[in-house]
């Protein structure tokens, strides 16, 4: 029991802690270097789940992604060491709660709000390159339909509708749209449901994200005249966890930087 | 349009050479006037940029508001009175300025998916943070230089003014990476994009002050120890945060 103990605290020790964060700094710029040997290894990251591309182009190119394995295992590591950390501190100040102000216990908890963010995060990275449906080049026109990726859904654009932005000094950005918005319906089991759907501004449905990754006309004066819009459709809920995790530390940024300038100016 | 941008921006470096004559003369007065006029130009400079492209976002725009974060830092520390640390950090400003002006990689042409506030967001909170980060490095090596020659230690006071500035851009480095992921999943709809290697420098940078920071919590390190890594830090955020968004050597187009 005592041999578990001692192991549990090692593993969970600020001293670990250290050696894992350094040791992943490191890998990170490693992996900066190999990226820019070698960027074509790395761009499929893009389009395939995390397991399919280390089986492909992670061990055919193992001079160059040899990091990134590494990472994976350094990851797991200091996951374990944050969340015995975090656990063992969160008891004891679970215990001085009624020793405490409330401003006092905010600014002792938010470095372990942002811990279990860290770990929320991680999580959601995790989940969104293992599972899920990401499916690309959805071509849509106005009229036609089509079904998202794993489902009877049948999708439709209507409505196109373009901003453009009149600069006196830029003639690239000339009547070049610098916005796109849709109508987007979906048919869903007799159900008609119309969204709005536009550049940056991803339509949610039923666990799917919709995105616009391309459209057209590009410009007020196209060559082409053809209206279309190219789709990027998933469903994977490591976005809403890694949203989460956004969230969360945030305010634990935010809660930590209030009480401490409140406190004092000087922050530690 | 895009000479103006250059020429002010041109102008601003130029106007650094008397005011740090100045500076080494001991004409205080006269310098700050020389530096203030600098910052006000390259201010011009960035306004110009943005507004040259909004609301797009200008590619490769960070060493140029690195440039401007870097020489509004050492006004805020003179005005608090702290003259070693802004000299410091000027110097720093200085250098960084120059380099991106002998190393532009800016291309003026950007593309639609960066109409996004995310995208604005990310690149001036990220910028923010290496400026920070800059600052407390070129603090820490005056620090270290000057405590070396004269025999005393770092004080917790000369610490602590390095470790506020790296709070400062830890924090604004961990939002420049949020609102990068918020930009990215809108627009790509995937929070990570692998499409430069900045990226990875970014994270590695990150996981370093990450560990700074927990090196510091942990207590069991000299000040002059966390000097060092706190000057190490500076020379890491250059190499993988800083060099990627710089083009190639061209003292040629300096003239426009």
């Amino acid at each position: 029991m005592s041999r578990l103990k001692r192991a549990l605290d090692a593993l969970g020790s600020m001293r670990f802690a250290v050696y894992l964060l350094a040791a992943t700094s490191i890998l990170f710029m490693a992996g900066a270097l190999c990226y820019r040997l070698k960027p074509a290894v790395f761009t499929p990251l893009n389009s395939t789940m995390l397991f399919e591309w280390l089986a492909t182009y992670g061990i055919m190119n193992a001079r160059h992604t040899w990091w990134f394995f590494l990472l994976i295992g350094i990851f797991f590591f200091l996951g374990v060491n944050t969340f015995l950390c975090t656990l063992v501190r969160m008891m004891a100040l679970i215990k001085l709660r009624n020793r405490r102000s409330l401003k006092s216990l905010l600014y002792l908890l938010s470095p372990h709000i942002m811990h279990i963010a860290f770990l929320v995060i991680i999580l959601g990275y995790l989940v969104l390159y293992t599972f899920g449906v990401n499916s690309y080049n959805n071509i849509l026109k106005p009229g036609y339909r089509r079904p998202l990726p794993g489902s009877e859904i049948m999708i439709e654009i209507r409505n196109p509708s373009f901003a453009t932005v009149a600069h006196k000094h830029n003639d690239f950005l000339n009547r070049l749209h610098i916005s796109a918005n849709y109508e987007l319906v979906l048919h869903d089991e007799g159900k008609t449901v119309r969204k709005n759907l536009g550049l940056n501004s991803p339509c949610l449905y039923k666990g799917y994200s919709i995105h616009v990754a391309d459209f057209n006309p590009s410009r007020v004066q196209s060559t082409t005249r053809s209206i279309w819009v190219n789709l990027t459709i998933r469903k994977n809920v490591g976005i809403p966890i890694f949203m989460a995790g956004i969230v969360l530390f945030a305010v634990g940024v935010f809660l930590y930087l209030l009480s401490a300038f409140t406190k004092s100016h000087q922050v530690l | 349009m895009k000479a103006l941008i250059h020429n002010l921006f041109l102008f601003a470096c130029a106007a650094c050479i008397p005011a740090a004559i100045f500076s080494m003369l001991g004409w205080r007065r006269l310098r700050n006037v020389i530096y203030l006029v600098a910052v006000s130009l390259m201010l011009a400079s960035t306004a110009v940029r943005i507004a040259y492209n909004w609301p797009l976002m200008c590619l490769y725009q960070e060493p140029y508001l690195i440039s401007l974060l870097l020489l509004l830092l050492p006004i805020h520390l003179y005005v608090k009175g702290d003259i070693s640390s802004a000299i410091a950090s000027g110097t720093a400003a200085v250098l960084v300025s120059f380099f991106s002006l002998l190393f532009p990689g800016d291309i003026y042409v950007s593309f639609v998916k960066t109409n996004s506030i995310f995208a604005h967001l990310f690149s001036l909170f990220s910028s923010f943070a290496r400026a920070a980060y800059f600052c407390s490095a070129a603090i820490s090596i005056r620090i270290l230089l000057s405590r070396t020659n004269s025999g005393a230690g770092p004080s917790t006071a000369d610490l602590g003014r390095t470790t506020n500035l790296i709070i400062a851009g830890f924090a604004l480095h961990t939002l420049g990476m949020f609102c990068g992921g918020i930009w990215a999943y809108c627009g790509w709809g995937t929070p990570i994009q692998w499409e430069s290697h900045l990226l990875l420098g970014m994270a590695g940078v990150w996981f370093y002050y990450a560990w700074f920071l927990h090196l510091h919590l942990a207590g069991n390190y000299s000040r002059r120890t966390m000097l060092c890594a706190s000057f190490a830090g500076g020379v890491l955020t250059f190499l993988f945060a800083f060099l990627p968004d710089t083009g190639v050597f061209n003292f040629q187009g300096i003239i426009q």
